[in-house]
Parts: C-alpha cells; sequence; structure tokens
C-alpha cells in the first residue's frame, strides 16, 4: 500500500477525540515511529452516526451521515482508516444501506499497521495478556487476525486465546447503546469479562476499541490492567514499559 | 415510573439478585461444556441446521398453507384440528374442550407460556393445572415466571429448590439434586393417572401426516400425553414443516443446541388419537392412549411476522434456547432479559406475540452478534434487534439520549454536546 502524499486519513473518532484520547495519540506515535503520514480533518471531522443507528434512529442518522459522507468525500483522501470499530462498521455495512457511498477505502487501524509494523524495532514487554474480540471489529466486519500479529510481533508479550475467541468472543457490554443507557448494565458485562480472562492467568486485557477500552478500564478496579493494542504497540516501539 | 426508569429498575434489580447468579453461572458452566461435546462427537450437525433452515425460509412463506394441510392430517386420523388467531381465541378453545373443573396435567410450553393458559384455565374453569416438567413445576410452586425457553427454573438454586419442595412436603429436604428429583416423581405419579385432561406443546409438526413431535429429557410429556383420555396441544404456527423428514431435521439439530446432549431421552411422534382394532377388525378410539386428540394451531402474531421483510426470519428459531446461555447480557442480568420469550431473539417474539409494549428490553441488546454465530439457524438478530428498535422508536418509545445524541450532533458533531474545538486539543497535548 502507497500512503505518501497524505493520501491516508484518519478518522479519530467522536470517543477518542474526546473520551480516550491517549488512543488517538498512540495512533500518531505509532503511524509517525513508522513514517505513515496521516492526514486529519480536525475540526471538520463530525460523527459518523452509529450512536443513533445503534439506538434505531435511521432519520436522525441519515441526517447526521449526508454531512459526514460529504467531508470525507471532500477530502480527497484514498484510504480512511479509523481505530473505533463502530465508525469502521457504519462507513463499511451501515453506510450502502443509508443510500450513501463512499468512494474511499475504509480500514481498521490494526490492518493499516500491519502492513508496517516491520519497519520498526520493537523492544520486549513481558506481560501475559488477553486479546479481546471487540464486536464491531470481528464478528461485523470481520477483522481478526491483523490485530492479533500486532500483538504477536512485539517480544515477551504472552498473548492468551480465550477459549470464547474471534467469531464466539464475549461483548465488553458497551455496544447498542447500553453503555450510554445503561451503564450500571455494561458495567457488570465488563467485570465479568475481565474477571474471566484474569481466572484465564492473563495480566492484562487488550482490545482494538476506544469503546471497549472506556467501559473496560471503568471496569477494571480490581481486576485486571486494561490496554489497547495501540498503546502496546507504542509502548513497545518507544521502549517504555507505560 | 416512566419505561425507562422501570427498565432501569429491573436491570438494577436483575443484576445484584445473588441466588440467581449462582444458579445461573452453574447451569451456563454445565452448557456450554456439553455443547462443546456434543458438537464435537455430531460433526455433521452444523451442515443439517443449514438445512433446517432452509426448510424454515421455504415455510414461513406458506404459513397457511401448511397449517391448513396439518389440519386436514390430523382430522384425516380422528382427531380434531383447531386454528386460533389470538391468544384469546386459543384460551377460550382450550377451555371449552377441557371442561369446568377438571385436573389436568401440562408439560412445558413457551406457547402455552405465551397466551397464559394455565392461569385461565384455573381462574376462567376451575381447573387444577399441575405442572409436571421439573423446572416449570419448582417455578409453578414458587410462583414464579420462566426465565428460560427450555430451563425454565434455571434461575433457581438447589439450596432454593430444597427450601420450596420442603413447605410443599411439610418436612425437610436435602438440597442433594437426586433428592429434590425424586421427591417431585413421588409428588407427581398420581396426578398423570388421574389427571382427566394432558396439555403439551409441540417441537415441530409434520403437515403432510399431521404427526406432532415431542422432544424432552423427563419422560412427563410422554406421560401427560399418553395416560389421560384427553390430549389437547397448542402448537404455533412456525412449528409446522412439510414432511417427516423435514420433521426429523428439526428434531436431529434441536437436543445438542438445546441440552448439550447428542439426542434427547424422548421423542414422542403423535399421529391421531390412541386406537386399537384388535377385536373383530373394529376400530376403536382410546386403546392405552388418550381417545381424544386436540390439536390447535396458534397464529398470535406469528403471520403478520411472516409478512415483515426483516423480522420474518424470527420465525426460523426452532427453540433451542441456546443464545440465551450464550448471550453476555442474559448471563450477567441472570436470566431476566424477557418478557416470556427472552434475550435479543425473544424480543422480536414478544413485540409479536406480547404485544410491543412488552418487548422494550430489546434496549438492553448490545447487538454483539454473539448469538448470531452460535445460533444453528444463524439468525441475524443484531439486524433483527435493530429493526425492533426502530420500530419502538417511531411508536414513541424513544431513549431519551438518543433525543439527545441527536441534538448535539446536528449542534456540535459529536454525541455529548463538546465545543466543536475540543475536537482536537488531544493534538495540542491539553486533551487528557
Amino acid at each position: 500500500m502507497d500512503c505518501s502524499n497524505g493520501e491516508v486519513l484518519f478518522w479519530v473518532g467522536c470517543m477518542s477525540s474526546y473520551r480516550v484520547p491517549e488512543l488517538a495519540k498512540s495512533m500518531m506515535s505509532v503511524a509517525d515511529k513508522l513514517n505513515i503520514p496521516l492526514k486529519l480533518l480536525g475540526v471538520e471531522e463530525g460523527c459518523c452516526g452509529s450512536i443513533l443507528l445503534r439506538l434505531g434512529d435511521r432519520r436522525g442518522a441519515l441526517q447526521v451521515a449526508r454531512v459526514t459522507a460529504n467531508v470525507i468525500e471532500s477530502s480527497n483522501a484514498k484510504i480512511l482508516v479509523t481505530h473505533c470499530p463502530g465508525c469502521l462498521r457504519t462507513f463499511k455495512l451501515d453506510y450502502p444501506q443509508l443510500g450513501l457511498s463512499l468512494t474511499v477505502d475504509v480500514k481498521h487501524s490494526t490492518q493499516l499497521l500491519a502492513d508496517y509494523v516491520g519497519r520498526a524495532e520493537l523492544k520486549p514487554i513481558n506481560m501475559r495478556v488477553a486479546y479481546l474480540d471487540p464486536c464491531h471489529l470481528g464478528r461485523h466486519v470481520g477483522v481478526y487476525d491483523e490485530p492479533r500479529l500486532l500483538l504477536r510481533s512485539i517480544p515477551g508479550l504472552e498473548v492468551v486465546e480465550p477459549p470464547e475467541s474471534r467469531e464466539s468472543s464475549l461483548c465488553c457490554g458497551a455496544g447498542g447503546g447500553v453503555r450510554a443507557c445503561y451503564e450500571e448494565l455494561a458495567m457488570a458485562v465488563a467485570r465479568e469479562l475481565l474477571a474471566h480472562f484474569k481466572s484465564l492467568g492473563a495480566e492484562a486485557c487488550v482490545t482494538a476499541c476506544p469503546f471497549c477500552y472506556y467501559n473496560l478500564k471503568a471496569s477494571s478496579e480490581g481486576l485486571l490492567e486494561v490496554y489497547d493494542v495501540l498503546q502496546l504497540l507504542d509502548m513497545s516501539i518507544r521502549g517504555v514499559k507505560s | 415510573m416512566t419505561w425507562i426508569e422501570d427498565l432501569e429498575r429491573r436491570v438494577s434489580r436483575a443484576i445484584s439478585d445473588e441466588p440467581r447468579r449462582v444458579a445461573l453461572k452453574r447451569a451456563v458452566e454445565s452448557y456450554v461444556s456439553n455443547k462443546r461435546k456434543a458438537l464435537s462427537r455430531l460433526r455433521h450437525l452444523q451442515d443439517l441446521a443449514m438445512d433446517v433452515r432452509r426448510i424454515k425460509e421455504l415455510c414461513v412463506e406458506r404459513l397457511e398453507e401448511l397449517v391448513k394441510e396439518a389440519s386436514d392430517s390430523i382430522r384425516e386420523c380422528n382427531g380434531h384440528a383447531y386454528i386460533a388467531r389470538t391468544a384469546e381465541e386459543a384460551r377460550r378453545l382450550v377451555a371449552d374442550i377441557v371442561g369446568d373443573g377438571k385436573l389436568i396435567v401440562k408439560s412445558k410450553s413457551l406457547t402455552c407460556e405465551e397466551i397464559e393458559l394455565r392461569e385461565f384455565l384455573e381462574s376462567h374453569a376451575n381447573c387444577r393445572v399441575v405442572e409436571t416438567d421439573l423446572g416449570e413445576f419448582i417455578i409453578q410452586v414458587r410462583r414464579e415466571k420462566p426465565t428460560h425457553v427450555i430451563n425454565p427454573s434455571i434461575h433457581v438454586p438447589r439450596e432454593e429448590v430444597a427450601r420450596t419442595f420442603s413447605k410443599l412436603a411439610g418436612r425437610d429436604m436435602p438440597s442433594d439434586i437426586p433428592s429434590l428429583v425424586s421427591f417431585a416423581r413421588e409428588y407427581l405419579r398420581r396426578f398423570f393417572v388421574e389427571a382427566d385432561v394432558g396439555i403439551s406443546g409441540a417441537n415441530v409438526v409434520a403437515s403432510q401426516t399431521g404427526t406432532i413431535f415431542i422432544v424432552e429429557n423427563e419422560g412427563n410429556a410422554r406421560f401427560s400425553t399418553n395416560a389421560p383420555p384427553v390430549h389437547v396441544c397448542v402448537v404455533g404456527f412456525e412449528k409446522v414443516v412439510p414432511t417427516l423428514s423435514d420433521a426429523f431435521k428439526v428434531i436431529e439439530v434441536l437436543p445438542a443446541y438445546a441440552t448439550g446432549v447428542l439426542m434427547s431421552a424422548y421423542v414422542s411422534m403423535i399421529t391421531g388419537p390412541s386406537k386399537t382394532a384388535d377385536i373383530e377388525k373394529r376400530l376403536v378410539y382410546g386403546a392405552h392412549g388418550p381417545k381424544e386428540l386436540h390439536v390447535i394451531f396458534l397464529d398470535n402474531g406469528r403471520t403478520k411476522m411472516a409478512e415483515h421483510p426483516v423480522f420474518k426470519e424470527a420465525l426460523y428459531c426452532i427453540r433451542c434456547g441456546g443464545c440465551l446461555y450464550e448471550c453476555p447480557i442474559y448471563r450477567v442480568l441472570n436470566g431476566a432479559f424477557g418478557h416470556n420469550y427472552f434475550g435479543g431473539i425473544g424480543s422480536i417474539w414478544t413485540a409479536y406475540t406480547r404485544g410491543f409494549e412488552n418487548s422494550l428490553f430489546a434496549y438492553m441488546c448490545t447487538g454483539c452478534g454473539r448469538c448470531r454465530e452460535l445460533c444453528p439457524v444463524r439468525i441475524d438478530v443484531p439486524k433483527l434487534v435493530e429493526e425492533l428498535k426502530a420500530e419502538l422508536l417511531r411508536m414513541g418509545y424513544r431513549q431519551p439520549k438518543a433525543e439527545l445524541f441527536l441534538k448535539n450532533l446536528l449542534a456540535a458533531g459529536n454525541p455529548w454536546g463538546e465545543p466543536r474545538e475540543m475536537r482536537v486539543s488531544w493534538l495540542r497535548g491539553d486533551g487528557v
């Protein structure tokens, strides 16, 4: 993939922009170290409309999505990369359903980074982690291998495969507007998941989604450390433990 | 209390119910490991399940026709067949057939639960209805509602069952499971013999021959449909398939996904009432089995569901209930995720059979899609649930958050109404 000349647009997404900016920063840092120039839309970037769709409001979502599709199309980027599986799913699966077609090639951050990770010298992180396939990334869009490839490229990192993984992976509890409308429920699901991962001998839970990361981290007290793949990759490239 | 507050309260109560949590955890663990073993032994089952899906796809397009054919076949072998368009019609029909003040033994049936048949017969026909499935029996004695389509008392741990049975028996019962099972066996036995009527559901019906299939492990359904002189079966339109071979496919797929066994202990196939011609070749009905067989085909929203381009997929459900054990939300809510029908798929069923106003639990579904992957007939539950949410929204059940998000998105480009310029504050390093 050729990504010189600012052809790659990094769609940050609302969650990473406002709620978990550490993931946006990790993405920028990793891309910088791997020599991948990323273009940003800055304040022009809006919302994909996913949250409205997940709550059944198609009309509202269409209003939002029309504006967003225009902003993306007029950026002239060839590749759009996002770390948010919610945005990814919405662009790839829902926009065509809404009658909106993006000409840009939409990818998940891990798909982009998997092609370039060989450029960096990765330093060890000695930790045993279990990877949680985010629902929107795995089951909905079919990206299972790239996040694992990135994790396996980090020396010292032991990746535990839970019995429920890939297609049958568990859910963090945040999707479908549940985190927004029933926080107590979303956090109870997250705690259940983290306790389960802990019982598998993992020291940390790793995900590749700002929503999972946000919900799991908020629910992690006394259970497990929570990381995003981007954070571990950034730590490994920079050679810092945390 | 608004519907939103009601849902929130139900979530809080369900999450913190410790006895339920213990019971459900035990049940889920044993189901998951048994199913894994069963599916690894029966490797052809996944392909066979897709055959079942194709059969169901065809059936849903011709529900009325199949029900008519099944009714004709049943009448041909001297059974009675009826069509009930609504729950009320079905209840009235059963009450008329049964009569006043009768003793009834009943085997587990979600369809009977759907129309609240037991409650109706007790309150409107002065009948005594005894649930004979162990799980149903437990919750009947406890005056509770089922929490699972296959295992209705999944939320009751053995210690609680012992307490319930102790009260019933008037003596202290130990909480070891075999003793509890043998108490129920002893207690229920006389009811089978004395009952005037046996009531059951059915797992599948072959329309060509009018054959009803009832799958079970306990033997109570066989007893209830065989010992009393009258058998009444209430079955949903969607259970009818054309041929015996089609029905066998459903029966072969069901047990492994439902309870993790290779095959259920008993499959009763019933084609007409019991009969003999052993004396002078003269046909007489009611030899050792029932003299009368009455089959009530229940529509109650099913034909309407079949007309909907998206929701018709819910009719493919063979009701194994596997998706519930596997659902992260069902697990955490300790089974309190539904209204008669449970989980994401259940929200569609509840909407059509019990009213959309009772299907609001759909908002607790994260749309994760784990059930779609583990469903034998691969029903696209997230898609169905999202369609239901859209429908609920049109009906005025809009999450207040959704309204707020839309307003904020249109004004500020993010769901929380944060200032637009703050979107890039993380770039400057002051956003954390």
